[in-house]
């Protein structure tokens, strides 16, 4: 029970079905009630507007709210001067009716759909508001976050997750060498997370402000991972422009290596939707580092050239899984275009091939434990990844501090339970007066502990006797009133609990069972 | 199965026979042989009606569900909570 309606937790609560105990808000009691005739015959009733967790019995016209019966009581004390308000009962309705009969049912009862669904898009509002506010906020930790945030905003305005779309649009029309990827995610995590936490604007501000301090940290790994591979690669630079024809084709094995190693990271990390965006970057980061070191096997004029092309590959890496075709199609091309271009390289080659095939083997050999380490890094920083997400998904998480049924026998005992105000009530024999007033005058009296253990069922006769147990036997206090008034009152207490709880001795299912 | 004979023979008096002469009670929506009763909905209802009303939505799946008696058709003391979760439940 509580503000917001159990069904879809989005809504406040404005209905209470009393078959399914559950308060929802108009449109999800259409939706629920109206799904089988059995549903369909439930009553629902309003909800008490002072603490949403009964259902409403009365509506006070002067105050203007509807109550349930402790609030009722509560707010029209006999002492005060409301109690002279005038209230009317609340019927209760079934079926599947629209708007306009409950308005007709209850007099009272304004047409507060468009009050939620304006709710609704002012939440929306609110979110691309803190959208705005976040990118906006990046620029100082990453400097080309800023011209990105142009295609971020658009992207968010249409609310489209769509991952590969909102790569591809910004990265074909800018050539930008990779570090443009790396601002690509962040971007498109920034338009996923809002997604997630539509409820309210502050638990969203505050789990996307955890998700920025992480995609922050995650961006500057991508850049200094980024950065090594690059030294790396500028390092074999000379090396490679040497062996130009078989670079390329080490180029082709190791990118459909990194490919599907890549592809199959993704794939594992796949089931965790906001995870894949931060994992993407690393794979491709490895990939696109691998193709750009194959790329170099070019000299200059290919770069200048296929520097486009090379971004287009970086896209269709980070796109789709046609990253490795992509990828053979540009190694071939260099192959098949390879000689013409490669004069300056042409001479070097005519080092004898024993010391070339010696430098060939070093270079495999440097590679291999370069790309292990590079393998070996990506698959840990996933794992951080992972285990961050969790932590924080965890922590931001608004299921730990809400209900949980542990125990569905216990929650089903304890919904068919009687009750009496709300408390639990044992539906067994009643200890009917002298116990109770017993224990209050107990309270009261503290010498009269001292009994408690030897008088287990006492008149109150006798409670007056020996209520001063030093002095027991004095004749001349037979009789303290106090005691009486007690004792008296006690009774009737008890005697009223009694009557309200009568039917004790029903079964659970208020017939009666026989134990087959 | 029915241990009703044990308590005291008051079998009689406590069994609930079905208000209808027939003496058997038909599931509400199939007119089949009725082996459930919710409370929450105040219906009798066949297994499978059981299933299709109760899966449709969590709220429904929350209400507690009485056996009855296959000879009988009387409530037992054993219940079925979501979608085949069983439990007896003491009376209290």
């Amino acid at each position: 029970m509580g503000y917001i309606c159990d069904f879809c937790g989005d809504q406040p609560s404005l209905v209470y079905c009393r078959s399914d105990a559950a308060c929802l808000c108009l449109s999800c009691d259409r939706n629920v009630h109206s799904a089988n005739a059995l549903s369909k015959r439930h009553s629902r009733i309003l909800l008490c507007e002072r603490c949403n967790s009964q259902p409403a019995f009365v509506r006070c016209a002067e105050e203007k709210v509807s109550l349930c019966q402790n609030c009722d009581w509560m707010g029209h004390d006999a002492s005060t001067s409301n109690s002279t308000h005038k209230r009317q009962t609340i019927n209760s309705y079934s079926g599947c009716p629209s708007s306009g009969e409950l308005s007709s049912i209850w007099s009272f009862f304004s047409q507060s759909d468009s009050a939620g669904e304006s709710a609704c898009e002012q939440e929306l509002g609110l979110m691309s508001i803190s959208e705005n506010i976040e990118s906006t906020s990046w620029d100082p930790t990453v400097n080309t976050i800023s011209h990105n945030s142009a295609g971020v905003a658009e992207v968010n305005g249409d609310c489209n997750v769509d991952k590969g779309s909102g790569w591809t649009r910004t990265s074909i029309p800018e050539h930008r060498p990779a570090p443009q990827l790396l601002d690509q995610p962040a971007g498109s995590t920034d338009t996923s997370l809002p997604k997630f936490c539509p409820q309210t604007k502050y638990p969203g501000l505050s789990e996307d402000d955890l998700y920025d301090d992480f995609n922050i940290d995650e961006v500057d790994l991508n850049l200094e991972n980024y950065e090594e591979l690059f030294g790396v690669t500028l390092n074999h630079s000379e090396e490679l422009l040497e062996n130009g024809g078989i670079d390329s084709l080490f180029g082709t094995k190791d990118m459909s290596a990194a490919d599907s190693t890549c592809q199959g990271a993704v794939a594992a990390e796949g089931s965790s939707i906001g995870l894949v965006y931060a994992i993407q970057p690393a794979c491709s980061n490895a990939a696109s580092a691998d193709s750009v070191m194959s790329n170099k096997t070019d000299p200059i004029l290919y770069f200048t050239t296929k520097h486009a092309h090379s971004s287009l590959s970086f896209s269709g890496l980070t796109g789709e899984s046609s990253a490795g075709d992509y990828q053979d199609c540009g190694a071939s091309s260099m192959l098949l275009m390879g000689e013409p271009p490669w004069c300056p390289p042409c001479t070097e080659s005519s080092i004898p091939s024993a010391t070339r095939s010696d430098a060939v083997m070093r270079y495999k050999e440097k590679k291999k434990t370069r790309n292990i380490i590079i393998y070996k890094l990506c698959v840990f920083v996933a794992i951080l990844v992972i285990e961050g997400a969790c932590l924080i998904a965890v922590l931001a998480s608004k299921e730990r501090f809400e209900k949980r049924v542990r125990y569905a026998s216990r929650k089903a005992r304890a919904d068919v339970r009687k009750r009496v105000k709300g408390r639990f009530v044992k539906a067994g024999p009643q200890v009917l007066s002298g116990d109770v007033g017993y224990r209050t005058a107990l309270n009261k009296f503290p010498r009269l502990r001292l009994w408690k253990d030897s008088c287990i069922r006492t008149s109150f006769a006798e409670i007056c006797l020996c209520h001063h147990p030093s002095h027991c036997f004095q004749p001349h206090q037979f009789f303290n009133p106090s005691v009486f008034i007690l004792g008296v009152s006690a009774y009737i207490k008890a005697a009223a609990i009694t009557a309200t709880t009568a039917p004790w001795n029903v079964s659970v299912m208020g017939k009666k069972a026989c134990s087959c | 199965m029915c241990k009703g004979l044990e308590q005291g023979g008051n079998r009689s008096s406590s069994c609930l026979k079905q208000g209808f002469s027939s003496g058997l009670v038909n599931c509400e929506l199939c007119n089949s042989r009725a082996s459930l009763y919710c409370q929450a909905d105040d219906a009798y209802l066949c297994r499978k009606c059981d299933k299709w009303v109760h899966q449709a939505n969590f709220l429904a799946l929350r209400h507690i569900r009485c056996f009855l008696c296959s000879t009988c058709q009387s409530l037992t003391q054993r219940y079925l909570i979501g979608a085949s979760h069983e439990v007896m439940l003491p009376t209290m």
